[in-house]
């Protein structure tokens, strides 16, 4: 049965007295593949924070698995990559495999150690994004779309329950776009990890994700692609083209 | 005299056996700091030890004693200037160092007796470390240092991305908050190795090092800790063979160290993109 893992209510951010999020209320269920969309500045990146806590909300409440965001400590059931790869310092001395086990950190007791059996399960998800062989390198000499799915990888160690991405194929090319899709839609249906996908990847995001949540301050739509695609609102707000580029390509 | 000899004296061990202990404890912070583009905190409570150092000769009180907890009120404030009140780093800094040296001025002035003693804790003075600094420095460098331990790998985290650290369970403001104490303390016992003047190069300097060539963060802070390790004996020997002030040679062969670091590693790119 499924269970609420994320519950956002009358959520209401401003930064500056400038409003930056108004009234929105949405929850998520575990095994829902959603798709967060909207266009610059519309308030997608500053959500995914309200509902990690990195930011604290004005009015309204945030629950992770059930419990306010305040408080949650089962940081283990969740895997965040950043939208930003220019925290990317290319002078950080440290190698892929050292990034990758900081993902496993969130798993582990004071004084978090990272043990020597931890290198099997760190070894397998650099496998598992063909990033085996660059697992000694240093991160500062790796391409862009290497860097991103060494910050994938340190998302996905944990085999978290929840899986928030912030623009993950941002800096992929095609091939490697498709591929990352494919590895989360593989996760998504082997193991019924919850994905929240903040993406401008509109055509890509209506394949893979059963849910589309789409805000530009408020909340305009939160439902089903079928639902999305039948939607005369939506048609309204969007224009036929591009509500039909997500529903032909679904 | 040869080095062996150097050795019977008292006053050789004490600076070899204090000198080394901060300069892993340098070393080790450094890293971090240098990452955490935060290495001028080094150099601003520096500044902010001149100030309580003065205060610590005007009240005659063992400056050490009134320089640990000032500089760590001090660091706190620039921790909190930087969160609160829209600072950079740097301003924040800026703000609190130019307010000690400020202070230690107007107590110099207002004394006006102790402009020596002033002076010797402006450069500093290894070879004079007496037994009571010495077991204070080593404690505090163990204290120091295995809180760095044990916290390893919520710096490292923290250091290579604050957010994903966050979202992991690390309390980075209270990390932050440890971070700056810690750094506070070994600002304070590094004056008295190479003085106020150069505690920052202590810092920075093997730091620097170590990034031009180490591969990981661990690596780095092991390249960092022998470098600093390196400069302080070396620093020494060559100050007394040479008769050089100590402090200024052990910042100097650090710099030395970083010289050949730097031509160590264009001459592998070199080779590297010749051998492609």
């Amino acid at each position: 049965m499924p269970v609420k893992i994320i519950e956002v209510d009358h959520l209401h951010f401003s930064y500056n007295a400038i409003p930056v999020l108004e009234d929105v209320s949405f929850c998520v269920e575990t095994g829902s593949f959603v798709g967060l969309v909207g266009p610059n500045g519309s308030g997608k990146t500053t959500l995914i924070k309200l509902i990690l806590g990195l930011a604290t909300c004005g009015r309204g409440v945030v629950r992770l698995f059930g419990q306010d965001v305040s408080d949650f400590r089962r940081w283990a059931n969740v895997g965040y990559l950043p939208q930003s790869l220019s925290a990317f310092n290319p002078y950080f001395p440290s190698t892929v495999r050292e990034i990758v086990a900081l993902g496993l950190l969130a798993g582990k007791r004071f004084p978090r150690i990272i043990a020597r059996s931890d290198r099997r399960v760190i070894d397998g998800v650099l496998d598992l994004l063909g990033i085996a062989s660059i697992g000694d390198t240093r991160v500062g000499e790796l391409s862009g779309g290497q860097q991103q799915r060494v910050l994938i990888a340190r998302a996905m160690v944990n085999e978290p329950e929840l899986l928030i991405l912030d623009e993950p194929t941002a800096a992929l090319d095609p091939e490697a776009r498709d591929s990352f899709f494919g590895i989360l839609k593989n996760l998504h249906e082997t193991r019924n990890t919850s994905i929240i996908l903040v993406t401008h990847d509109i055509g890509n995001i209506g394949k893979y994700a059963d849910h589309l949540l789409w805000i530009d301050r408020k909340l305009l739509f939160y439902g089903g692609f079928e639902e999305f695609c039948r939607s005369d609102r939506m048609t309204r707000l969007f224009g036929a083209d591009s509500q039909h580029i997500i529903c032909h390509r679904h | 005299m040869d080095i062996l000899e150097y050795l019977h004296y008292g006053f050789i061990q004490r600076a070899l056996v204090c000198g080394s202990f901060i300069a892993l404890l340098c070393s080790t912070l450094g890293v971090i700091l240098v990452l955490r583009r935060f290495s001028l905190i080094g150099d601003g409570l520096a500044h902010v030890t001149f100030g309580s150092v003065a205060l610590g000769l005007f009240f005659r009180v063992y400056p050490l004693y009134v320089s640990i907890p000032l500089v760590m009120l001090c660091s706190l404030g620039i921790l909190k200037l930087t969160q609160r009140a829209r600072l950079y780093g740097d301003a924040a800094i800026g703000v609190v160092s130019s307010i000690g040296i400020a202070g230690g001025v107007i107590l110099a002035s207002v004394a006006g007796g102790f402009n020596v003693d002033l002076f010797s804790y402006l450069f500093g003075n290894i070879l004079a470390i007496g037994r009571d600094e010495l077991y204070i420095s080593v404690a505090l460098s163990v204290v120091v240092l295995a809180v760095i331990l044990l916290f390893f790998n919520d710096i490292f985290s923290m250091t290579f991305d604050e957010e994903f650290a966050r979202v992991s369970g690390i309390s980075t403001e209270k990390l932050n908050t440890v971070l700056v104490l810690l750094t506070a303390i070994t600002v304070v016992l590094t004056m008295s190795v190479v003085g106020i003047m150069l505690v920052s190069a202590l810092l920075i300097l093997p730091a620097v090092t170590a990034l031009q060539l180490s591969r990981g963060f661990r690596n780095a802070i092991l390249i960092s800790a022998c470098a600093a390790l390196a400069a302080v004996v070396g620093g020494v020997f060559i100050s007394l063979a040479m008769n050089l002030p100590t402090g200024a040679t052990i910042v100097m062969t650090n710099f030395l160290l970083f010289l050949s670091a730097f031509a160590f590693r264009l001459a592998r790119q070199r080779i590297l993109a010749a051998n492609h």
